[in-house]
């Protein structure tokens, strides 16, 4: 069968290959990009439920937050300014609505109790305007923080989108006219400044994006690079990028005949694949390579490289497509999808590594190994010393690597969990310094969202709720992280002022009081501020907690002190649920650095039962743990010491690299075992020097492609890139020194002898 | 003894005109027995409903009819006052009539009892409403307004009138009632000016029964 493929099928084969690539091409280039980050949502259904009610009551709360500072903003310019964008942010498309200071309605007394009146007079013009701006802001105390700042600089457009699950479009479409109007050259001193949630989620995706355009020709150029370094030859360089070429469009084909869009996890899929195909490849160009020159057939070469070759090829394939395979656990559904298809990627690769490379090289004639010799001169003797030093040195080996593993353990300890879409940005991409811009002068840019109700399914519109309310707000209050907290008190607040003409932050004190003031905000019907804040049978009330800019490490404690406290205050007649975008981020990532943990579990038990089953020797497959684990506990020491945060980019790290470096192991064992026949020590020594160059060759090519990943632009892809290729280094060393070592040291005749 | 049999008339008279609706020849215009709702419109604010205004056909008188049912009745009254002064300035005839009438819708407030529900517990009969019916009424022979309060029946989405306790009946000049039920109409229902009037207009009367008594009115014929 194999001599057909290298004869007479060769170019059936070609063409059969090039026509399926044709087809699945029609698919990978019309995967469309998913907009909403919907498939990073892992919410289970009694959240999702919370959430989804929360919305229909009150409305979206992911406003995006266009921020002007101006140094007369009270004065006819600044407010001119604000309303001008006002006016200009409610005509686009999709926002539902826009609250600003200069359509922001105040409470004042009038004949018949408070009456409402426009905080701003208009015209917007006169020598007292300022004045009277800053009084009106001054008078209402609620603002601040919410849609002005402290200090009177800087106003807040509040911008609200409607809710419009089914179009992808709306967002991105909204948030591209919203960075226009803060990018149009503007005269005078103003400064505009955009952020929210939703501006985080589009920047992560747009990031995403160009990432792919820059990293995915850049990995093939290194590629191309590190494999013309490693063979000096055209064949050594086309044949592999085949390979990864018909691997990625077969992928993304069958990606998109799914019917999914890339997100954020899978738009990685490109680039790591592209590392990843080339493995099996490079193993077999190399062996093809290596082969005795006695053995002049050019096609009988061939098949005794993919004879020898196989059955490792598969099951390191196998051990790879299982790591990733074990991301299905993942509560999130873009991480299961990475993970599906990147495993069904990695099996494509192999097949079409045992197929095309063979018939790839059925075209090309075999070089003559001297020049290869000489060009191999430094990493041979770097080869040969490992070999010395294992079968010289174990115990040394096994001891300094116990030491490093013991400092990993150490610094594993010292990683924090934490995910924080602000800070996964660079300090000098436009949103982090709008983002934190905003936090530093408003309440805090993201918002933590508590629905308060009765148990027993009464109203809210009494004085005991209304003053746990109150002792709720105080202690939200004293949070260093909350910057301001809105909710029907705020308004309650507005009209007791306006009914008994008083000033400043007060609650109705006695039952008619606070009777009348529920009836005004019923009678205010449908008033969309009044919505947003307590539903119209005042049974269930929004409390927003403005929060400022922190991560998933910081948010979740915090979330469970104030839930703690809420406990407290309201008892048991009370229900306090905590909800909203930024709380599901929060508890997203964390779930799912938890979930990458289980996924760790269950592939390290799948890769290491492959290599039982490939070996069929419980010895080896114990001794093969060590240098698989040892590079993971590596990594996460210097995680720990470097104070790189677990995140949802760094979390995958040990699940990927422990299928990937599982490969090494089982090519050294593969060749350990024929050789084994000569003794532990001469096998070891034939193998590290022999099988030594090919895992060098392959594992470098895989660091640095996955180096290449260090020129994104987002955190989480450089840290992901960065530390997988140090990964995968720490575990090449480990298959040159410390499986040699553990080889030599748990060698039965070894321990025979010694007895 | 001329002069005296004179003044007795007088007094009578009088007295006959100023008990009109407390008495029982005001009856017909407080009876709702015979009512026949012509048109119907709420009062409504900001999507809420607080109250209708009705025009009536009640026998040979005609009513229009406010009836409000709402939590913020201080507030919608405190509206009803206003239009008053905006309608009824000091400098205008019928200024002292809107006076009284208002001070009746002060104590007609104050009449009314606190909101049944005061922890506001909705629920199928939970209610922070407070209703109060208001009449301007004219026939032929005599005319008034009646503040009163309503007993409501709330079937489908619509409300009838069950009963209702006057709690302050007041003979105001013909005028004054005439253009508030005018005024009071053109805000509500998009009728033209000529039909309006002749829907607000009582029935020519056949009989001398139905002529208005000399004197009842202050105003105009």
């Amino acid at each position: 069968m194999i001599q057909a493929l290298l004869t007479t099928a060769r170019i059936p084969y070609l063409v059969v290959l090039a026509l399926a690539t044709a087809v699945f091409g029609h698919f990978a280039i019309r995967v469309p990009v998913e907009q909403s980050n919907a498939s990073m949502n892992s919410l289970g259904e009694e959240q999702s439920a919370v959430y989804d009610a929360f919305r229909n009551r009150f409305g979206s709360d992911e406003d995006l937050v266009l921020s002007v500072t101006h140094p007369h903003l009270l004065g006819a310019d600044g407010i001119g300014l604000v309303d001008a964008l006002t006016e200009r942010v409610e005509g686009i498309e999709g926002v539902r609505r826009v609250d600003s200071l200069s359509n922001a309605v105040e409470l004042v007394p009038g004949v018949s109790g408070a009456e409402e009146q426009a905080l701003v007079s208009r015209p917007i013009a006169g020598a007292d305007f300022e004045t009277h701006t800053r009084r009106a802001v001054q008078r209402n105390p609620e603002l601040s923080g919410y849609l002005v700042s402290a200090d009177l600089t800087t106003a807040a457009l509040m911008i609200e989108l409607e809710l419009r699950p089914s179009d992808d479009e709306q967002r991105p479409r909204i948030l591209r006219a919203l960075r226009a109007i803060v990018d149009e050259p503007r005269a005078g001193p103003a400064e505009l400044h955009l952020t929210g949630i939703d501006a985080q989620k589009f920047e992560v995706t747009r990031l995403l994006a160009r990432d792919q355009s820059v990293l995915i020709p850049a990995s093939a150029l290194v590629l191309a690079a590190a494999l013309a370094l490693f063979f000096r030859r055209v064949s050594g360089v086309l044949i592999p990028l085949s390979v990864t070429g018909v691997t990625l469009v077969w992928t993304l084909g069958c990606y998109g005949a799914s019917g999914y869009a890339l997100n954020t996890m899978t738009s990685l899929l490109a680039p790591v694949l592209m590392v990843l195909s080339v493995s099996t490849s490079v193993h077999l160009y190399e062996n093809w390579l290596s082969r005795p020159r006695a053995d002049q057939d050019a096609n009988r070469a061939i098949a005794s490289t993919l004879r020898e070759l196989r059955r490792p090829c598969f099951f390191t394939s196998l051990t790879t497509a299982l790591g990733m395979l074990s991301l299905v656990v993942s509560d999130t559904p873009a991480v299961r999808l990475f993970g599906a298809f990147t495993a069904l990627g990695v099996m494509i690769s192999l097949g079409v590594s045992l197929t095309l490379v063979p018939v790839g090289l059925s075209f090309v004639s075999r070089p003559d190994s001297a020049p290869r010799r000489a060009r191999g001169t430094r990493l041979e003797a770097f080869l040969q010393f490992a070999a010395r030093s294992s079968v010289q040195h174990p115990l040394a080996i096994l001891g300094v690597a116990s030491l490093l593993t013991g400092l990993g353990f150490a610094g594993i300890a010292r990683i924090q969990q934490n995910t924080d879409l602000v800070h996964f940005l660079k300090r000098d991409e436009p949103l982090f310094q709008d983002s934190m811009f905003i936090d530093r002068q408003l309440a805090g840019i993201h918002t933590l969202e508590f629905v308060l109700s009765r148990r027993d399914g009464g109203s809210l519109a009494s004085l005991d709720a209304v003053t746990r309310l109150a002792r709720f707000r105080e202690a939200l209050l004293a949070h260093p992280e909350v910057g301001g907290v809105q909710s029907v008190l705020s308004l309650l607040s507005a009209i007791q002022r306006a009914e008994t003409n008083g000033e400043g932050w007060q609650l109705p004190r006695d039952p008619p009081a606070l009777l009348n003031a529920f009836d005004l905000l019923e009678a205010a019907g449908d008033d969309a501020l009044v919505r947003r804040l307590i539903d119209p049978e005042f049974r269930h009330a929004r409390v927003r907690a403005q929060i400022h800019a922190i991560g998933s490490a910081v948010a979740a404690p915090l979330e469970d002190r104030i839930l703690d406290e809420a406990r407290a205050i309201f008892g048991s007649d009370y229900a306090l649920a905590v909800t909203g975008a930024f709380h599901q981020m929060t508890r997203d990532s964390n779930r799912l650095v938890e979930k990458q943990l289980e996924s760790f579990s269950l592939a390290f038990v799948l890769v290491i039962l492959a290599v039982g089953a490939m070996f069929r020797s419980l010895r080896l497959m114990a001794v093969s743990v060590i240098p698989n684990v040892i590079p993971i506990v590596w990594t996460g020491g210097l995680m720990g010491y470097c104070g790189i945060e677990l995140s949802t980019g760094t979390t995958m790290i040990a699940a990927v690299v422990l299928g990937l470096a599982v490969d090494d192991t089982i090519h050294y064992l593969t060749r350990f075992r024929r050789e084994r026949s000569q003794g532990v020590r001469a096998a070891v020594w034939a193998t590290t020097t022999g099988t030594g160059r090919a895992l060098v060759i392959s594992s470098s090519v895989l660091v640095i492609g996955f180096w290449v990943g260090a020129l994104g632009s987002f955190k989480p892809t450089i840290y992901f890139s960065l530390l997988t290729g140090t990964t995968m280094i720490s575990a090449l060393l480990c298959d040159l020194l410390v499986l040699p070592a553990s080889l030599v040291l748990w060698d039965p005749a070894r321990r025979e002898g010694t007895a | 003894m001329r002069v005296a049999r004179a003044a007795i008339v007088a007094l009578i008279v009088a007295i006959a005109s100023s008990a009109a609706w407390a008495a029982p020849p005001a009856a017909e215009l407080l009876d709702r027995s015979k009512d026949q709702i012509r048109e119907r419109a709420p009062i409504t604010s900001r999507g809420r409903t607080h109250g209708e205004v009705r025009l009536i056909e009640r026998g040979s008188v005609r009513v229009v009819q406010t009836l409000l049912y709402s939590q913020v009745l201080g507030r919608v009254l405190g509206k009803i006052r206003e239009r008053e002064r905006e309608n009824w300035p000091a400098d205008r005839e019928g200024h002292e009539a809107s006076s009284r009438y208002v001070a009746a819708l002060d104590r007609a407030e104050r009449a009314i009892p606190p909101a049944q529900d005061p922890d506001r517990n909705r629920g199928a009969t939970g209610e922070r409403r407070r209703s109060l019916l208001i009449e301007f009424a004219v026939s032929n022979s005599r005319e008034g307004v009646a503040l009163l309060e309503p007993e409501l029946k709330e079937f489908e989405g619509a409300l009838t009138i069950e009963g209702a306790r006057l709690i302050e009946a007041l003979e105001l000049p013909h005028d004054f009632i005439q253009r508030n039920m005018r005024l009071i109409a053109e805000e509500h229902f998009a009728i033209p000016r000529d039909e309006l009037a002749r829907m607000l207009a009582p029935p020519i009367a056949t009989q001398g029964a139905e002529a208005r008594p000399e004197g009842a009115s202050g105003g105009k014929p």
